[in-house]
């Protein structure tokens, strides 16, 4: 099965989930992700959902000048992303144990 | 090395820019503004070049695409609509500007405004001939009948073009957009018939003229009758086939055949070529039909009293 195509799925939630603690710019934020074991999300991938949670109103930015390089373009989460956040993470935990059920019964290996 | 390092990132942020040149420059800049940041950060990591790590610039910029999604889509597809559109006003405007810069007054728009008022004057006309046509027991298109009732004609016209300058001033300051619109209706509407009225009259002047004027097949523009003696003979008159009386020859013709024309060589107000205009001058000469007694022609006197009058038929061979 093709991670990337799980991946379109969730990658709002992915973001907002790894922006919960610590803001970040967008190569922060593709590092936390992979970290994190999601290894195969595309980097223009990551920057498109940020842009698009922005203007969503679930984000805010804010510039820190660097003195190596381009500035460094902040992301936040707000009240309504931590909302959003909360609402996707029920769904997807729903979707989750459902799918876990399904396997479960079918008694496949993991 | 950084200098190296940006330019493989300015060559490759150029080439994700060209793979979405299709796209509205706001909405391109907006996918490409992280990407410089970005790719400073992926160059100052680690080794190997960014189309190894990051895949081709058009993976990219596809990429960018799908995860902007659909929205995306529908807004390009958008733009697209306005762009057809813009780009249809701008021409306008340019060929507005240069076709005024051709009449010498500034846009040719502003030309077309001086003429509002001549065109309420010409559709008042129209308006007129249009009611007069529609009670008059006779049409006369757009001419002015040439009996008594000339003066009700003249009447009603002046009244009609009254009204339609009245009413341009006033409807020229409507801005409701529907009114606008059933104004131009309106004025296409009256410009059509007029364009109609126009194609009658012509008719008219064609169907009417064939019983004054006769167009010799042969491409004569005078007919010169004599008798048998070879004497010049006026007072005659010619009648076509129908029994129209003939009238060869135009104006112009009268005029170049005239004595006094003939005199100082200069185009005057002399007597015209037959049969509509006089005889030419100097008359040419003709010899008697055999057999007939010659009497001396009076090659240069009018023959006076007594002459003799012919009526010949002429059936052209058409």
């Amino acid at each position: 099965m093709d991670t990337t195509q799980l991946l379109k799925g969730v990658l709002d939630l992915a973001v907002l989930a790894v922006l919960r603690h610590e803001d970040g710019y967008g190569y922060d934020i593709l590092r936390r992700l992979r970290t994190a074991g999601l290894a195969e999300i595309g980097d223009a991938s990551v920057y498109g959902t940020l842009r698009r949670l922005f203007q969503a109103g679930y984000l805010t930015t804010y510039v820190v000048p660097s003195e190596e390089g381009p500035h460094r373009k902040y992301y936040a989460i707000n009240a309504a992303g931590r909302d959003q956040l909360g609402r996707s993470a029920k769904v997807w935990r729903a979707f989750a144990s459902t799918m876990d059920e399904l396997l479960g019964d079918e008694g496949v290996a993991a | 090395m950084s200098a190296i390092v940006s330019s493989e990132a300015e060559g490759y942020l150029g080439r994700v820019r060209a793979a979405l040149a299709d796209l509205p420059p706001v909405a391109r800049e907006e996918l490409l503004e992280d990407l410089a940041q970005h790719l400073a950060e992926v160059s100052a990591e680690g080794e190997g070049s960014l189309a190894d790590r990051l895949g081709s610039p058009e993976a990219y910029a596809a990429e960018l695409r799908a995860v902007a999604g659909i929205a995306a889509g529908g807004r390009r597809v958008a733009w697209e609509a306005t762009e057809v559109v813009r780009r249809g006003r701008a021409g306008l405007r340019a060929a507005d500007l240069r076709l005024g810069r051709l009449l010498g007054c500034g846009r040719a728009s502003d030309f077309g405004r001086l003429l509002h008022p001549g065109w309420w004057v010409l559709r008042g006309y129209v308006l007129a001939a249009i009611l007069l046509n529609a009670f008059a027991a006779q049409s006369t298109g757009l001419l002015p009948p040439n009996s008594e009732s000339f003066w009700v004609w003249l009447a009603v016209v002046v009244a009609c073009v009254v009204v339609s300058v009245r009413f341009g001033v006033v409807s020229t300051g409507w801005r409701r957009p529907e009114a606008r619109l059933v104004v131009a209706g309106a004025n296409a509407g009256l410009a059509v018939l007029l364009v109609f009225g126009m194609f009658t009259f012509a008719d008219r002047t064609m169907f009417t003229e064939p019983t004054h004027a006769y167009e010799d097949p042969y491409g004569n523009t005078a007919v010169f009758p004599y008798d048998e003696q070879g004497r010049p003979l006026t007072g005659v008159r010619l009648l076509d086939q129908n029994g129209v009386e003939l009238r060869i020859g135009g104006a112009q013709e009268c005029v170049y055949a005239s004595p006094r024309y003939a005199e100082d060589g200069w185009p005057g107000s002399g007597p015209l070529a037959h049969p509509l205009c006089d005889r030419p001058h100097p008359l040419p000469t003709l010899a008697p039909l055999p057999g007939v007694s010659a009497s001396p022609p009076p090659a240069t006197t009018e023959p006076t009293g007594g002459s003799p009058t012919a009526t010949l038929t002429v059936a052209p061979t058409r």
